[in-house]
């Protein structure tokens, strides 16, 4: 039976890294074919270099990531927003979450307003030669 | 454009041999990566999508939050607006914080309105 192995990572764990090892982690999580639930988001550039050194390192059998960024602060009134700012204020880059898992497991995720769903890969594909 | 994923078996789908597709997904790769050198230089981002499917398939909503994030303002163009199954409501409502504009490359429809909005974007 194939496994799914979805894995926490607290803010806590990657607040102490700089930028570059940060990314390593998150990678070398996912190149391990683990589904990553992130506490809060990386920073607006880290998410652009995670995406560029996931395309330095997509091969054979690394074909990339799937990658959401769930905020249940986005699109709001603007009293909930001068809400969300004092949360951001506080938490920093902690509200929500991010997932990032392997595109080989993950085929999609939906992110539409009320769910999120992980769309996953048909396993035993045949490969034509 | 940006993209997190490339799979070379994407490319022998439309008839690529195999040398051709992994150089092809090679090329790919190296795209998005300049694609991204080129996001701090940018004062405005189109973002095309197909009207007629769903928006929520088509672009990494992520990626138009790291461009929210970066400043830099986003035009959403919903494409092939001449077809009856076009909802550019729906592109909309995927996309309320952004500025829709509905058009059809293929017949001009609406690409003044397109540059209007382009136009007030940039200036």
């Amino acid at each position: 039976m194939d496994s799914l192995t979805l894995q926490f990572v607290p803010y806590g764990e990657i607040q102490g890294l700089n930028s570059v090892k940060r990314i390593q982690k998150l990678l070398s999580l996912v190149k391990k074919d683990k589904i990553i639930l992130l506490e809060g988001r990386l920073r607006s550039h880290e998410e652009a270099e995670l995406i560029r050194k996931t395309m330095e390192e997509i091969d054979d059998k690394f074909k990339g990531i799937e990658l959401s960024v769930v905020n249940p602060e986005a699109d709001v009134a603007f009293f909930r927003r001068l809400k969300a700012a004092l949360v951001h204020l506080l938490l920093g880059n902690r509200p929500g979450f991010t997932i990032i898992g392997p595109a080989t497991i993950i085929k999609e995720i939906r992110h539409d307003p009320g769910k999120i769903q992980l769309l996953m890969q048909q396993s035993g594909r045949k490969k034509k030669r | 454009g940006i993209a997190t994923k490339i799979d070379y078996e994407d490319f022998l789908k439309v008839g690529m041999k195999a040398k051709e597709a992994k150089e092809r997904a090679k090329e790919a790769t190296k795209g998005v990566i300049d694609s991204i050198k080129w996001l701090d230089d940018m004062d405005t981002v189109i973002v095309v999508l197909d009207a007629t499917a769903d928006p929520y398939s088509q672009v990494n909503i992520t990626i138009i939050g790291n461009l929210e994030a970066r400043k830099i303002p986003v035009l959403i163009v919903a494409n092939k607006v001449d077809l009856k199954k076009a909802d550019v409501k729906k592109v909309q409502a995927a996309f309320p914080q952004y500025d829709v504009i509905g058009i059809s490359a293929k017949y001009g429809k609406n690409i003044d309105d397109f540059y209007e909005a382009l136009f007030r974007m940039t200036t």
